[in-house]
């Protein structure tokens, strides 16, 4: 059998074995007597190191096997966590990361240290010799609020709310109240505590424990009513409820094919629609609005299929955050919240980064060091609290420390040394001082933060994904930095602007207000190099001229689209603004000679297409 | 059939509705109650099969009678009677002990669906 083709698979199923116990290792360090971790954790190396014999990588098997035998060990004699049990355990789990992208790449053991195996070796014999000793280890607490299910003993139950069933939320609380009865219930995903009622699918899944009959669990949940879809499956060996029931992996190439296919359907949806409306009563406007509703349909489910728990990129961050708080004396603890929101990949891949940015600046300059904290009466151990949400279209992310906050008056100190203007410091005007490029805070540069690139990495990499940030500090109480993102980036919310006979189409993650220029300065003139705004006077460009337009301009104002770009704003000159759109982006390759002000084309509902512009470009 | 119904509802026109709905299909009506109060009194004196209880009444709320009764009658049946984009509340008494739930404007064949999964 050739193996080789299950090298993907087998990577990205160890990578989220090594999250998983990178967490569990976290919770078992925040509660040492704790049992439960370590059974995770044991489970989690046995599964790495049965895939790892299976793909024939003896080297990864055999460090995993090493570090198993010392959680079997602790596991049997019931000791609890100790620093040095703590640090060999990180140390073998980050072994285990390299060894398993190693051996996937076709070089195992290559980077694998000689040491490690039979360090791990001795210390499992250790443990074992010393097991006379009296056990300390908290058994399971039956019922308790952490215990993992035992192998195999649950149930994991997935629900569907009929599609139009009113108040589906509340429908799946009642279901889940019915299953409740059966016995505990464990892994709630998405977990009914933290979702907006007002975006839930009505779909959600659950892992039962009790050993309750599946006919009997099915037949109660169907007595809530308006419950469409139940799936019992036993004996889920993760415990995580239904994860791996009924689906498939789908390479995401095909997948943003079938985006982009079913992108372009959505384009000639638009147009079938409009054509039809000019046929009113026609059998051609039935058929239009038949294929017009398949066509959403398709689209939403293909979107949805590419969606992720928002999770993958939060898990990264806690043993991050641990890191980091040890290198550099900080106590921290990570929170996380709404792991199970879910967000485009496309997406997801793109936040990994302006994310970690935000969570390391937050240990670095936010949480005080212990004696600080201790000093001001705060607690020793600092708080992040990451945070992920859902409104509407857009996912909310939020980034809280309790740490220092930002000092306004050493900005502005700063500011004037640099010979700059301090101007007032509200939150938003912080924020882009912050964000200029080469601005720093830092006194000292460390290994972690401080070299004045950062805050307009992040700010940047946000915009590009059509979000917009904002922060709030309070001086000693803490700094919070709200991100708020579109779900998918396969769709564009634009502000649609018209010149002469083009429209044009504009990220409204850019835009800031649209309004007319100050009476005062009368009719803007057309090539306008800036133009009066409330009172004050802001660079221009105007469209117009960037777009050789000559056709006769009617008389009259000409309203004005202000962006932001970090702390500057602009002005674009428009004949007409036409209102907000959600566009499905073409993707093209830009052909030789388009100007660098266009990002890309959408094709607009009356089947004309409209060019996006890329404003920051522009000024 | 020949279940008996608690039926709760500050408003008269809810109240008739209901128990029309409720007649016709052979159950018997035996109570009615304006306030939430009321209604944990009735089905004190009643012991009624089922309940249909509103969110919003004045003089202790659907939800708090609910939790009252099912304090009771840990069996009891409650049926809310919620008006649309009271979601929040709905959950609330299910949280609170309410065994289904029927959105405003009614449809007798929903009400009715309702109650015979309750009474099954």
């Amino acid at each position: 059998m050739d193996l080789a083709k299950y090298a993907a698979l087998f990577l990205s199923d160890g990578r989220e074995h090594l999250q998983q116990s990178n967490a569990l290792l976290l919770e078992w360090e925040r509660d040492p007597p704790a049992t439960e971790p370590v059974a995770g954790l044991f489970r989690s190396f046995h599964t790495i190191k049965g895939m790892a014999a299976t793909m024939g990588y003896t080297k990864l098997a055999d460090l995993v096997h090493a570090g198993e035998s010392v959680l079997d060990a602790v596991r049997s004699t019931g000791m609890p966590a100790t620093r040095e049990l703590l640090e060999l355990l990180f140390r073998t789990l980050d072994a285990i990361e390299s060894a398993l992208e190693d051996a996937a790449a076709g070089s195992d053991g290559a980077r694998l240290s000689a040491d490690l195996i039979p360090h791990l070796t001795q210390f499992a014999q250790q443990v074992l010799a010393g097991s006379s000793a009296p056990r300390v280890l908290r058994p399971p607490a039956p019922g308790g609020a952490e215990a993992t299910p035992p192998l195999g003993e649950g149930v994991s139950v997935t629900l569907v709310v009929r599609r139009g069933a009113a108040m589906p939320f509340a429908r799946a609380m009642l279901a889940l109240r019915r299953i409740e009865g059966f016995g505990r219930v464990s892994g709630l995903t998405p977990n009914l505590a933290q979702v907006d009622p007002q975006v839930f699918d009505g779909r959600f899944r659950l892992l039962l424990e009790g050993g309750a009959d599946p006919g009997e669990i099915r037949r109660a949940v169907l007595e809530v009513g308006e419950i469409d879809v139940v799936d019992i499956s036993t004996g889920d060996p993760h415990g995580r409820a239904g994860s791996r029931a009924r689906q498939i992996r789908v390479d995401l190439v095909r997948l943003d094919e079938l985006v982009n296919n079913v992108g372009e359907l959505m384009v000639a949806r638009n147009r079938l629609v409009t054509l039809a409306a000019a046929v009113p009563g026609g059998e051609l406007e039935v058929l239009s609005d038949r294929i017009s509703r398949l066509v959403t349909n398709v689209h939403a489910e293909v979107l949805g299929a590419r969606m992720a728990p928002i999770g993958e990129v939060f898990d990264r961050f806690p043993r991050a955050v641990r890191d980091l708080g040890r290198q550099l004396g900080r106590e921290v603890r990570l929170e996380v919240v709404g792991r199970e929101i879910e967000v485009d990949r496309s997406v997801l891949e793109e936040l990994g980064e302006p994310l970690l940015h935000l969570v390391r600046n937050a240990v670095d300059h936010g949480i005080e060091p212990p004696k600080e904290r201790r000093a001001k009466g705060k607690p020793v151990e600092g708080m992040i609290r990451l945070e992920a949400t859902r409104q509407r279209s857009r996912v909310v992310i939020r980034v809280t420390d309790d740490g220092r906050g930002v000092d306004r008056a050493r900005v502005r100190d700063r500011l004037l040394s640099q010979g700059h203007d301090a101007g007032a410091m509200e939150d938003d005007q912080l924020l882009k001082i912050l964000a200029r490029p080469g601005f720093s805070l830092a006194d000292r540069i460390t290994e972690v933060s401080g070299r004045g690139v950062g805050m307009d990495a992040v700010l940047n990499r946000v915009r590009a994904l059509g979000g917009a940030i904002d922060m709030h500090s309070t001086l000693g109480q803490g700094t919070s930095f709200v991100l708020r993102l579109p779900l998918t980036l396969a769709v564009v919310q634009a502000l649609l602007v018209g010149v002469g006979r083009e429209r044009y189409a504009l990220p409204l993650g850019f835009v800031e207000e649209t309004g007319q220029p100050d009476p005062a300065g009368g009719p803007v003139p057309v090539g306008a190099q800036s133009v009066s705004f409330r009172g004050r006077s802001i660079p221009a460009v105007d469209l117009r001229v960037l777009a050789e337009i000559t056709d006769p301009l009617r008389s009259g104002q000409r309203p004005l689209v202000v962006m932001a770009f970090g702390e500057r704003r602009a002005a674009l000159v428009v004949d007409t603004l036409l209102g907000q759109s959600d566009l499905v982006l073409e993707t093209v390759d830009a052909p030789r000679g388009m100007p660098r002000w266009l990002n890309g084309a959408a094709i607009l509902a009356d089947g004309v297409p409209a060019f996006i512009l890329d404003p920051t470009a522009l000024f | 059939m020949g279940h008996t119904v608690l039926v709760c509802d500050d408003a008269i026109f809810m109240r008739t509705m209901i128990s029309d709905i409720l007649t016709q299909a052979g159950y018997e009506v035996v109570g009615e109650a304006e306030t939430g109060a009321q209604a944990v009194e009735r089905y004190r004196a009643l012991k009624p099969d089922l309940v249909t209880m509103d969110i919003v009444m004045p003089d202790m709320g659907g939800i708090d009678a609910v939790r009252e009764i099912c304090k009771v009658d840990p069996e009891a049946k409650v049926l809310m009677c919620s008006a649309m984009g009271q979601q929040a509340l709905v959950v609330e008494a299910i949280q609170a002990g309410a065994k289904d739930f029927v959105v405003k404007p009614f449809q007798p064949s929903r009400v009715l669906e309702a109650v015979q999964r309750l009474l099954s």
